[in-house]
């Protein structure tokens, strides 16, 4: 009977402890599914995908403790041209529940890529903040895995809004960067109304 | 503290029916201005509307019941927009309108401090308990929604919470003391305003308001 009334006890504290978990999302009331264009760092990105809202998925943590949102990668691409390719990925589902705490899913992928100099750094980085860069050099590719392996790409506008970084303990250790992006894939994909708003560890950057 | 508030709220109530004194039950009305102690970045200003009903002929600790409604003055702000269109300006400046209308209702009793020689009386209110409501409506001039993104908006917000205040009162006016100068602070809801930063913060209304005394039930 002990026994019972413990697991019982411990059942209602994890379905109490899974309800808290919340996600970093802010409804914007002009474009419904989209969350508010941000620059606090909150790691999320909305955009409508031939005007279904997308978002970058939650994890609500073990027990609802420690939720958070998917976070992006940024990376630098080497290759074999006289410019290598800066890489901003994230995983992307259909923002259908904005209430939260589904697990991961099969996901799909969505990357923003910039043509930047070999020798690119993190100063180059942060040069980039207020910049407007436009669909002639910009790319946009997204990945799929749901049903079979697809890859698609086409161009993309990107606006990098704000980019802040964290130098209070003498070295940079969280850059905090936010913006817009639309993209055009062959004219029947239609990715509008993008934004993102993220926050990275320095450590993770390979630039 | 919230378990303490009720235990608070029941102990001025009973203190307050326990005095009696020969005195008649009114309400009043006054108006003036209200300005905000609780915001740096904004100044928020208001034309107060206070009602108070003071059931109780008593004249000491009487319990009283009080309504007020601020109208708030339009405060204006900025904001930044930006746009991917590369044949609009790739950032332009809003301006960013805010009315917080502020709605509290909150019990209370008055303390008699002092009476002059003309029969002018001072009084302390102290109003530990009232609800209050806060609806900050939010507007950006001219704003093209279609092409523009507004970086960390502010939003509408309607909340609520649990404030206090406390207030000084000059009744005069003759004999009657039908007139009233009253000095009214109450605290911010206790409630937060949520996880989405704002530029604004709760207003903790000052007002200075000028009224009138309503007497009936006379006692003797």
């Amino acid at each position: 009977m002990k026994t019972i009334f413990f697991k019982i006890i411990a059942c209602a504290l994890a379905l109490y402890l899974s309800s808290c978990a919340k996600r970093n999302f802010f409804p914007d009331p002009d474009d419904p599914g989209l969350s508010l264009l941000t620059s606090h760092g909150f790691n999320i990105a909305t955009a409508y995908i031939n005007k279904v809202p997308y978002i970058n998925p939650f994890d609500p943590g073990t027990l609802g403790i420690g939720g958070v949102n998917s976070a992006p990668s940024l990376e630098l691409i080497g290759t074999g041209n006289s410019f290598d390719t800066l890489c901003l990925s994230w995983q992307f589902e259909i923002n259908d529940n904005t209430s939260n705490n589904q697990p991961y899913p099969t996901i799909s992928t969505i990357s923003l890529l910039m043509p930047v100099p070999k020798s690119f750094t993190k100063t180059d980085f942060f040069a980039l903040n207020g910049q407007r860069f436009s669909s002639n050099t910009n790319a946009v590719v997204l990945r799929s895995y749901h049903n079979y392996f697809d890859t698609l790409s086409g161009t993309s506008n990107i606006y990098f809004v704000s980019i802040k970084y964290d130098n209070t303990s003498g070295s940079i250790t969280n850059l905090a960067f936010s913006g817009l992006f639309d993209a055009n894939i062959g004219d029947s994909i239609l990715i509008t109304k993008g934004r993102f708003d993220f926050v990275i560890d320095t450590a993770t950057l390979n630039f | 503290m919230k378990i303490k508030t009720p235990f608070l709220f029941i102990s001025i109530i009973f203190i307050s029916f326990s005095f009696a004194t020969h005195a008649q039950s009114s309400f009043s009305l006054s108006t003036g201005i209200s300005s905000d102690l609780n915001n740096v970045h904004h100044s928020f200003y208001h034309i107060p509307f206070s009602l108070q009903w003071k059931p109780s002929p008593r004249k000491r600790a009487a319990f009283f019941v009080e309504f007020d409604y601020d109208f708030p003055f339009t405060t204006k702000s900025t904001g930044q927009a930006y746009t991917l269109n590369p044949s609009l300006p790739k950032e332009v400046t809003l301006q960013e309108t805010i009315r917080p209308y502020i709605f509290s209702v909150s019990i209370g009793f008055r303390i008699h401090l002092y009476t002059n020689k003309r029969n002018n009386s001072f009084y302390l209110n102290l109003l530990p308990f009232g609800i209050s409501t806060q609806n900050f409506k939010i507007n950006y001039k001219n704003f093209d929604k279609e092409n523009y993104e507004i970086l960390n908006p502010d939003i509408n917000m309607n909340r609520g919470g649990i404030v206090s205040s406390i207030a000084a009162v000059y009744n005069f006016h003759k004999t009657k003391q039908d007139m009233k100068l009253m000095l009214h602070v109450q605290s911010p809801p206790l409630e937060g305003t949520g996880k989405y930063p704002l530029s604004f913060r709760f207003v903790a209304p000052l007002q200075l308001t000028f009224g009138y005394n309503f007497y009936y039930n006379k006692r003797k």
